[in-house]
């Protein structure tokens, strides 16, 4: 049942004067005889409440409501929804993409709303074959072939949407083709919040209602070239038809700053937010208030590389060298040898480190490196030219007054040696990548030469600061991550830190929601920063809801009840009129 | 305005008569038998001839067997005067339709018949008094008086029955067929009227008219009571008792009413208004020996 214009019940109301005209009549029924020569002397019997109700339900006041309410009724115009025909197929589309998460204004998301609308149009339209489709951009089918009603239902209530973006109409056409073609359905019922171009004449829309919406639609963060930190942009998009005073919260999970906007309405604002105290190198855009859709209210970005270089000292600090890191990145001195990006031991024996990048300069490491007697040598011959750490240094230059020997305990290369005696080593394993420089820097001319920042930076760049091996700036939801030719990965984890079973095999993922994954690899953790598709995000089209809604409306079968109604009102006026004129006088208050 | 009689009911009322007691003593010739000798087809008796006699009346084959000159006489047949005394009071307002209606329209339809049959009619409207009564006369200009005055009629004022009766005798003084149209719910002041009426040797039709609401009230629950002749009143809670209650006095009223009637010799009908008045006329009035 949908009444056109419920206004119409407010007439109802006149009901009151009806009833208070009603009451303000007399009592008492005055009823005219030819004579009181039979009623003098009669005593009337006494009258009990439950009479004087009686008498007070009127059949004529019963009679003038029903006229009253009759005619309000049929000025609502209520339509009677009527089972509509049946069909051999009926193609169930549901829009599975992020949007549909929406929460609407009852606390029910949009998709919940539509898996209802579905249920409900399958109620009504019986069909020997219905399909499912879940509709994104990673479309699927949700039921197997010739699926009855109930069981359409039951899949339909047990599904949920999905993080990816929209769909398209040709992945929809080859899905479709797929389960047998559009022919075999005679109807197809698309439910969505934004219309599909290009969809089949028999299909009936059903579209989610508009929402205002506030949304992250970009954000990106770029190292400052000439100082420290960073500098984020984010674009902002307001989706209602108000302004409103919202506040970008930028953080990078220790510190964090604000941006306080008033955004115009229906506008997207581009903004660049300055946010020099940041270490980071993943970041989140917050948006406050957040509304209806909160996975927009807030993005994910993660650099391509560490900003600073987080070092753990052990024994003495050689100023060249610190030098030499700190013109190559910002150094910044840590506590804990956990949370070190290099590990730095300067002329001591170190304890056993099991992982990360170490350092060792003149100095040794239980189970790992031994540092024996120092022996005075001429000058320093390169021998692996070729290595990555080696580029654009020339070792020929370089001149070592005296080195230490050395005994590995594990696989090295020699990088440098200087009179067959290693100077500068690398050893590669799992979790450790160790470089020795078996000299005091004292001893040697590097601090003066221009090939030892050279070295540093190579050191720092290639160990340390490692590029990430997923060269993309941004990922989203839905997209596949391309692990071949990435080095060696050693786990995943997804969004909520739960790990991806990962085997030596696979060869890519689909990062399936927003947030931050993390990949290991043998070069260092990396994130990934992803966010749903910005479409999802995007200014509604709202010039087409009411076409297709209406265009859907066509499809159902209504039946107006208002000529009913209003026929029911004269039959209800002819018969307070015969009550009252002709046939029942006793009705009549008055002669 | 209502018209009482229409051509289909006269067509239906034509082969009614009147039937009347005894012989009447009319002064004009009409078709009712009268004590008195006159021309007529139906034998009387004989007496001798005296000088004057009409010749063509002695029976001359009496003269032969007896030498006697005898002259036959024949019955008299002589008209009826037919009084319609209608109860014009308030109370005749009440129902639907309305009882001074169904009087009106029963006394045109007695008119009617009584001015068919060459007999004088003449109307007397009543309520206290005599209203603007029409003497008897025959012919049928006195239908036409007769259905206007029944027409102008509008009923109003109390009842007296007696004192309308005592008035109509003063007026007519030649005896005849009354017929008194009432509903005998304005007073009880009806015996000596209509005694005096038997006295006078008026043969008396009561015909009591009543609305189904006098019969059996339909009122239920608190009713404020308006006697629309006194605009007396009286306030009642009425439920099945209270209409039981009335009931048993409307009966004991009746049988009052008809043993007076019976004991005088007065014919009494009943006319209830939702009772066709063809049939009323048809079967009651024919059963009770009012008309053939």
């Amino acid at each position: 049942m949908t009444l056109l214009h419920p206004q119409a019940f407010y007439l109802a109301l006149s009901g009151l004067l009806i009833l208070l005209l009603h009451f303000l009549r007399s009592r008492e029924r005055q009823r005219d005889v030819s004579s009181l020569l039979l009623w003098e002397g009669l005593h009337g019997e006494p009258q009990s409440k439950a009479a004087r109700l009686r008498q007070q339900l009127d059949p004529l006041l019963l009679l003038q409501l029903a006229i009253l309410f009759a005619l309000v009724a049929a000025l609502t115009q209520p339509l009677l929804d009527l089972p509509a025909r049946s069909y051999s197929g009926i193609a169930v589309v549901i829009d599975g993409s992020a949007s549909m998460q929406t929460i609407g204004e009852n606390g029910q998301s949009r998709y919940q709303a539509a898996v209802a609308q579905a249920v409900d149009y399958l109620d009504e339209h019986s069909a020997s074959e219905i399909v499912v489709i879940q509709h994104s951009a990673h479309p699927s089918i949700l039921t197997a072939s010739e699926t009855e009603r109930g069981e359409a239902q039951a899949v339909l209530r047990a599904s949920s949407p999905t993080w990816y973006g929209d769909g398209e109409i040709r992945d929809l056409n080859s899905l479709i083709a797929s389960v047998g073609g559009a022919g075999k359905f005679d109807r197809i019922l698309y439910l969505s919040d934004q219309i599909l171009p290009d969809l089949p004449e028999n299909t009936d829309v059903m579209l989610s209602p508009h929402a205002d919406n506030l949304a992250v639609t970009s954000f990106a963060v770029r190292e400052n070239v000439t100082s420290l930190g960073v500098t984020a942009f984010v674009e902002l998009t307001n989706d209602s038809d108000d302004y409103v005073d919202v506040q970008v919260r930028l953080s990078d999970g220790e510190n964090q700053t604000t941006l306080q906007v008033m955004l115009p309405p229906t506008r997207a604002e581009r903004f660049s937010i300055p946010f020099p105290t940041s270490r980071g190198t993943v970041f989140t855009a917050s948006l406050e208030p957040s509304d209806g859709f909160q996975a927009d209210n807030k993005r994910f970005y993660s650099l391509d590389r560490p900003i600073d270089v987080r070092v753990f000292w052990i024994g003495e600090q050689n100023r060249y060298l610190l030098t030499a890191l700190r013109a190559v990145a910002p150094i910044t001195r840590v506590k804990e040898i956990d949370r070190a990006d290099l590990v730095i031991v300067d002329s001591v024996q170190a304890p056993l480190i099991h992982q990360g990048v170490l350092l060792l300069v003149n100095a040794g490491m239980q189970e790992v490196v031994d540092l024996g007697d120092s022996i005075a040598t001429s000058a320093a011959t390169p021998t692996s030219m070729g290595h990555d750490l080696l580029r654009a240094v020339s070792p020929e230059d370089f001149r070592v007054r005296q080195l230490s020997e050395v005994t590995f305990h594990v696989p090295y290369e020699t990088l440098i040696e200087v009179d067959g005696m290693p100077l500068l080593t690398e050893s590669v394993e799992a979790h450790r990548r160790l470089l020795v420089f078996t000299a005091n820097l004292m001893n040697t001319n590097l601090p003066i030469t221009v090939d030892f920042p050279i070295l540093v930076r190579n050191i720092v760049n290639d160990l340390v600061r490692v590029p990430s091996v997923l060269s993309v700036d941004s990922l989203v939801s839905g997209d596949f991550v391309d692990l071949a030719g990435r080095g060696q990965i050693s786990a995943l984890s997804d969004a909520d830190g739960e790990d991806i079973p990962f085997s030596s095999e696979l060869e890519s993922f689909r990062v399936d929601a927003p947030g931050v994954y993390t990949l290991y690899t043998d070069r260092g953790a990396y994130a990934l920063a992803v966010n749903i598709p910005a479409s999802e995000s995007q200014l509604s089209q709202q010039g087409l809801d009411t076409r297709i809604a209406v265009g859907a409306e066509a499809t159902r079968q209504h039946f107006a009840l208002w000529p009913l109604l209003t026929a029911m009102a004269l039959l209800f006026m002819v018969l307070e009129s015969v009550l009252y004129t002709g046939l029942t006088p006793q009705y009549r208050r008055t002669p | 305005m209502p018209t009482y009689i229409d051509e289909a009911f006269l067509q239906r009322l034509a082969n009614l008569r009147f039937i009347v007691k005894g012989r009447r003593k009319g002064r004009l010739s009409g078709s009712h038998i009268s004590p008195r000798a006159g021309v007529s087809l139906e034998f009387s008796d004989y007496r001798s001839y005296t000088p004057g006699d009409d010749f063509r009346y002695i029976d001359w084959n009496v003269y032969g067997r007896l030498d006697r000159v005898l002259v036959k006489t024949f019955v008299h047949e002589a008209d009826l005067p037919i009084y319609l005394l209608v109860d014009f009071s308030a109370s005749m307002s009440v129902g639907a339709p309305r009882k001074a209606e169904y009087a009106a329209q029963f006394a045109a339809a007695m008119a009617f018949l009584g001015l068919r049959g060459l007999d004088r009619v003449g109307l007397f409207p009543f309520n206290t008094e005599l209203v603007q009564g029409i003497p008897p006369r025959h012919g049928m200009a006195q239908m036409g008086k007769i259905l206007r005055r029944l027409r102008e009629a509008e009923p109003g004022g109390r009842t007296s029955i007696d004192q309308a009766i005592t008035e109509f005798v003063s007026q007519s003084r030649e005896s005849g067929l009354v017929f008194l149209i009432t509903d005998f719910l304005g007073a009880e002041d009806y015996r000596e009227g209509l005694s005096r009426l038997l006295f006078r040797g008026d043969d008396v039709t009561v015909i009591q008219v009543l609305a189904p609401e006098d019969v059996e009230p339909p009122m239920l629950g608190t009713t404020r009571i308006v006697d629309v002749e006194s605009t007396q009143r009286i306030t009642l809670t009425i439920g099945q008792r209270t209409r039981e209650e009335y009931a048993q006095r409307f009966q004991s009223y009746q049988e009052d009413l008809k043993s007076f009637f019976t004991s005088r010799g007065i014919s009494h009908f009943l006319a209830k208004t939702d009772r066709p008045m063809e049939r009323f006329i048809h079967e009651d009035l024919r059963i009770g020996g009012i008309l053939q």
